[in-house]
């Protein structure tokens, strides 16, 4: 049995050890945010340059498409649009960790029930201020129903809402195209699509362009989400739904109304996004108008952070790089598609470099 | 049983000189962040003897016992077993040589039944599975150390003492030489604790050692060899428990004359403020959970409810919140029935003066994200004072929070720091804050000297006291008979979701609170 | 006497359908089975499916070699699920956060690949192969009727349902499988023993790409030739919703899928047999059966206790 020598020399040795911080500072988020946000740049230039095109060109264009003319600020600004408010709409539902994945499918509910309406009272002959406003409140109540149901069926019943949503998604796009190719479809088209909108309808332009009031609606509506979420009540209780619904409910929150009302506001919004677009943009339903709107809005809820301040910029940045990669498409072999790709691929390096930044290397002394 | 000729020394003979030293703990450091648990740990366990490690909540025992499991690295220090160096860089090392370890809270796979919960990740030949070969194996244990266990059922069936059993087995089936015990009696009824000492004593004389980390002082006098006495990370002193008493060692454990029970003013007991009657609930998978349980707590007095946990105390905190249905029964909160259709939910409870501190806090009475403030006003976020119409006026809400931080001497950095990063007694704190900030008839307190350290767990009291005085009641549900008979005025004992007895404190002792709490008496009471 | 031969010969074909689009379903249910079994709630099926689908279909395409081209669409579906593991399980990033991002991201590069390497998909035509025949196995598929039911069914479905045989055994018979079911109910309890937790996940979420991987081929290979957007069509959806209605048990997420390829198979005879109703319905009939499945399989109690959750040793 030995004991420790009391002469034998105590050597200190230097051992590295990964610590958790205990809390991160805005600068560590700042900067975990900046090195994401370079490496994708890095990597985007790499797969440019490796499909063959030249990544400086094609960059440029991008950028220079959509920002370089007033006329593509102003594409920008109307292609951001609806992607600002689903993504404003996943942050309410995101913030209850209500998995919405439908917001695709309640922006069309909305479009559908906007195109119902306007082909019902299209001979009415009501007159703009009264329409306009029904045709909104219309959209909001079409995207609020098919949010209802997953809202009713997770509060009610307790089922999964992201297979509900997703499922939706298609039903409501199979719905869609029934009526597209049915009886909704214009006399004479050999495209899914409804006759053009009565000029009744159509949104109030801004400063005389072509942007619509859509993008002030946006923008007022992220400010209305903010308020909601850290200055009324009912936001009160959806964060703390989402971030302990136990200690929420014992005290006397009602969790599962949370739920229910955060669908119904989810839905509600994102059909608004599709109304607009409708309304602002197409002037008439036409199949495939929105591009990944609903999948987008997520992107961009994730990229902001879950905050409105975070997803306004988010949503330029998407408008811009969705209308600059026209410009691209012209400019080189470049698909699309890469847009998507390397959106997502932004969200992962944000996801992966916010955890880095959690930790640190410190020296240990060992004494043996 | 090892081949250098390790002495037998059973758990009667007094320790001998001659004893060998299974495990010799030498200037054991460990730290985390600025926070030292463990400061230059040493002592040392004779071979088959039961060696205690005492202390209070927070003197270090459980990051020593990690230590010497290998669930944990030290930062300095030696650790000999069996005569030679160890360093383990994972449990598996050391339960490869031989050391294992029970905790306090099990770690247990539900669904699965004892046999699988035991050899799960055992090394052993082969890739597949031979149930039935295990489970002879295990019987053959169980007979041999006196244990009977139904081997065939998932495990969340078993009774919380046929669990603590299954993870004995769990070290016994690979076979360990020195065997930790954290804190085991903590949600056992003495009659349970019986049973285990009588398997720790075969244990000995099969020439197991053990290490037995515990706070409670009756225990340590009855089955332990030698003491280690831990007080905030260091080591007081090792004795002989034979030639010690419960005060001597309580006084090395707080270093000063240990008062044992809290000094009550007096105060006059009013009339009832919380009547239950007749309470019979359900659990979620359709068990009775109480069975027509019936309670009075009056103004000014503290009734402390004890009972292992899992006899229906947490459905009657929840029931009494408002987040549980009962099945039948009646609940008078000063006077008003609170189990009606209207009434029973949290806010309305609440507002008829109810105060609740949960049992986990941090699941069921905190939200760790959001901040100080924003915790101080959950539940209270309705009210004129702290709203608005529908919006929250977070100035008022920020000036309650600064006077609650002063008042109720919340170490915390201020009102916007998570609440996350507070420590356990602060984390109290703040629920009793914000509980306190109306005035209250009643408060259900569920375990809440929990983990805290002295010093907190005497805020706690003193608060409680506080609140007495202003003519409230209190219905203390604990699992901990020391926090029971610290501040109780009379005690009910729950048992199988049926009350098997009330008693006035002062009448009656800890061993007969013991046998109505496993269930081996009824008393005819009031 | 024709009429009833060419109902039977309908029913046959409905059948041997169902066991084709069956197949896809289950391959990628099994392996989300395993991963949610260690405890890892893995959402992005529907993008390993369509690398897998994408890979196997250029492999298929310029090699000329279909079942290299599935070993390829495997693996791709290991890398996809990488970065996942990566996120979700090593770095403890919130696993539903985690699963969506990964999803969107692989659809999105799927969709890029292929463009890049077809730029001119439209107006020259579009890329397809010849996609897997039915496997006749000799003598049993001789017997009249049965063979015709039973033995005449594509490679990929015989592997299907021996993976299934495979799973099970793992799962209830060996060590290794004890000890996964143990990290998905109570990670601690294994950890403890010093069995390493993040690896038997990140394996568990590799194999469940390799198995989306599989399914995604089976789709572009074993079927439809070519690859469009999209060409998934929400059946990763489908299989982890198929996981939940089968209670995490591999004999009835069999039955399941059988089930669902059913539905799926009879949309198409439907529509030949000239019903009056809008054929809309009968392409949303997976998907709202998909609803009505996940409903009945709200109550399922064989949920592993630890799913969703990242382990953090204290």
């Amino acid at each position: 049995m030995s004991t420790v020598r009391a002469n034998q020399p105590v050597v200190p040795k230097l051992r590295y050890r990964l610590e958790k911080r205990k809390e991160s500072g805005v600068l560590s988020s700042l900067l975990s945010i900046l090195v994401a946000l370079v490496c994708s740049f890095g990597i985007t230039y790499w797969v440019i340059t490796l499909i063959g095109a030249d990544a400086t060109t094609v960059l440029w264009a991008i950028v220079k498409g959509s920002f370089g003319t007033k006329n593509a600020v102003i594409d920008t600004l109307i292609k951001s649009t609806p992607i600002f408010i689903t993504g404003l709409a996943t942050v309410v539902a995101y913030r209850a960790k209500v998995w919405n994945i439908g917001q695709e499918g309640q922006l069309y509910a909305g479009a559908l029930g906007v195109t119902g309406v306007v082909l019902l009272l299209k001979d009415a002959g009501l007159p703009a201020w009264v329409f306009i406003p029904t045709l909104l409140i219309v959209a909001v109540l079409s995207g609020a129903l098919a949010g209802a149901i997953p809202g009713v069926l997770k509060s009610r019943y307790n089922v999964n809402e992201i297979i509900v949503t997703v499922m939706l998604n298609y039903i409501v796009l199979y719905l869609t195209t029934y009526l597209l190719g049915g009886p909704w479809q214009e006399v004479g088209s050999h495209y899914y699509n409804t006759i053009r909108f009565p000029d009744t309808t159509n949104l109030p332009l801004l400063f005389g362009t072509r942007l619509h009031s859509g993008f002030v609606i946006a923008l007022l509506l992220a400010v209305l989400i903010y308020y909601l979420l850290w200055h009324m009540k009912v936001g009160y209780e959806i964060r703390a739904t989402g971030s302990n619904p136990t200690a929420a409910r014992f005290k006397g929150i009602d969790t599962r109304r949370i739920i229910l009302v955060v669908m119904l506001l989810s839905g509600a919004i994102s059909g608004l996004a599709g109304g607009l677009e409708l309304l602002g943009v197409h002037h008439r339903l036409v199949y495939g108008f929105s591009v990944s709107f609903g999948f987008t809005g997520i992107l961009i809820a994730l990229l902001g952070r879950l905050h409105p301040l975070g997803v306004a910029p988010a949503a330029i940045f998407f408008g811009a790089l969705h209308n600059g990669s026209s410009a691209m498409i012209i400019h080189s072999n470049v698909p699309r598609e890469l847009i998507t790709a390397i959106m997502g691929f932004v969200i992962i390096m944000l996801l992966f470099w916010e955890v880095v930044f959690k930790y640190r290397i410190r020296r240990v002394e060992d004494v043996q | 049983m090892t081949d250098n000729g390790m002495v037998f020394s059973s758990g009667d003979a007094p320790p001998s000189d001659e004893a060998q030293l299974i495990l010799v703990v030498e200037h054991l450091t460990k730290t985390f962040g600025s926070l030292v648990a463990n400061d230059q740990v040493s002592f040392s366990v004779k071979q088959g003897h039961v060696h205690c490690l005492l202390g209070e909540n927070g003197a270090g025992k459980s990051t020593l016992a990690k230590c010497i499991y290998g669930a944990s690295k030290p930062d300095a220090g030696r650790i000999y077993f069996k005569g030679q160096e160890v360093a383990f860089s994972s449990p598996r090392d050391a339960i490869r040589m031989g050391i294992g370890m029970v905790h306090q809270h099990f770690v247990l796979a539900d669904p699965m039944n004892a046999v699988e919960n035991i050899i799960v990740g055992e090394e052993s030949t082969g890739r597949l599975l031979n149930l039935k070969a295990e489970k002879k194996k295990i019987q053959a244990l169980c007979e041999q150390y006196g244990i009977s266990l139904d081997l065939d059922t998932p495990v969340v069936q078993l009774s919380v003492g046929q669990q603590q059993w299954v993870e004995i087995l769990k070290a016994l089936y690979v076979g360990v030489d020195l065997l930790l015990l954290d804190e085991p009696t903590a949600v056992l009824t003495p009659q349970e604790v019986e049973s285990l000492f009588a398997i720790i004593e075969k244990m000995i004389k099969d020439g197991i050692s053990v290490i037995l980390i515990t706070h409670k002082l009756h225990e340590v006098m009855n089955i332990s060899d030698e003491v280690t006495i831990l007080r905030k990370g260091k080591v007081i002193d090792t004795v002989p428990t034979q030639g010690n008493t419960k005060a001597s060692l309580a006084r090395l454990l707080v270093g000063r004359d240990f008062d044992f029970t809290v000094h009550k003013e007096k105060v006059d007991i009013g009339s009832p403020v919380l009547e239950v009657e007749d309470l019979t609930a359900r659990r979620d998978n359709g068990s009775l959970a109480l069975q027509n349980v019936s309670l009075t707590v009056h103004q000014g007095e503290v009734l402390g409810l004890a009972g292992v946990s899992g006899n229906g105390q947490a459905e009657l905190f929840e029931i009494l919140v408002g987040v549980r249905k009962a099945e039948k029964g009646n609940i008078a909160l000063a006077g008003v029935e609170i189990l009606k259709e209207a009434t029973h939910n949290p806010e309305t409870i609440a507002n008829l003066g109810m105060a609740s501190v949960p049992q986990d806090r941090l699941r069921q009475g905190l939200i760790e994200d959001f901040t100080v403030q924003e915790n101080l006003i959950l539940g209270l976020h309705h009210e004129n004072s702290y709203s608005k119409g529908v919006s929250m006026n977070w100035k008022a809400i920020k000036a309650f929070a600064g006077r609650a931080i002063q008042q109720f001497e919340i170490k915390t950095a201020g009102p916007q720091q998570m609440v996350g990063q507070l420590s356990g007694g602060n984390l109290q704190k703040v629920i009793l804050a914000r509980e306190v900030s109306r005035p209250i008839k009643v408060m259900v307190a569920s375990s809440p000297s929990r983990g805290l350290d002295i010093g907190a767990t005497y805020y706690v009291y003193s608060r409680f006291l506080e609140l007495l005085q202003t003519g409230a009641g209190i219905l203390m549900i604990s699992e901990d008979l020391d926090e029971i008979f610290n501040i109780s005025d009379r005690i009910a004992v729950i048992y199988n979701g049926r009350i098997m007895g009330v008693f006035n404190a002062s009448e009656v002792d800890r061993e007969t609170i013991g046998l109505y709490m496993a269930g081996l008496e009824e008393h005819e009471h009031s | 006497m024709s009429n009833e031969f060419l109902q039977a010969g309908m029913l046959l074909s409905v059948f041997a359908s169902a066991v084709r689009l069956g197949t896809i379903v289950l391959f990628a249910a099994l392996g989300e089975l395993i991963v949610e079994r260690s405890g890892v709630l893995n959402l992005s099926v529907e993008g390993m499916m369509l690398t897998g689908a994408l890979a196997g279909f250029l492999v298929g395409y310029f090699s000329k070699s279909l079942w290299l081209g599935v070993v390829v669409a495997a693996l791709a579906g290991m890398l996809i699920s990488f970065i996942f593991a990566l996120l979700a399980v090593v770095l403890q990033v919130d696993q539903t956060v985690s699963g969506l991002t990964v999803n969107i991201f692989a659809a999105g590069l799927t969709f890029f690949i292929y463009r890049t390497i077809f730029p001119n998909v439209g107006s020259e035509g579009t890329p397809n192969l010849v996609p897997f025949t039915a496997l006749k196995i000799p003598f049993l598929s001789q017997i009249p009727i049965l063979g015709e039911l039973l033995f005449s069914h594509h490679a990929m479905a015989y592997i299907a349902l021996f993976m299934v045989l495979i799973i099970w055994f793992y799962l209830y018979r060996t060590k290794s499988g004890l000890i996964l079911r143990t990290i998905g109910e109570n990670p601690r309890a294994v950890d403890m023993k010093g069995i390493n937790i993040t690896l038997y996940r990140v394996l568990a979420v590799l194999f469940g790409g390799l198995m989306a991987g599989l399914a995604g081929s089976v789709i572009t290979l074993g079927s439809a030739g070519v690859f469009v957007a999209d060409i998934t069509a929400g059946r990763g959806w489908l299989a982890i919703a198929i996981v939940i209605f089968g209670d995490w048990k591999p004999g009835r997420l069999l039955w399941a899928s059988l089930f669902f390829g059913f539905i799926d198979a009879l949309q198409m005879q439907v529509q030949a047999l000239g019903v009056r109703l809008p054929f809309q319905l009968f392409l949303a009939m997976p998907y709202i059966m998909t609803v009505i499945a996940v409903f009945l399989g709200r109550r399922r109690a064989g949920a592993p206790i630890a799913l969703g959750t990242p382990y953090v040793r204290e």
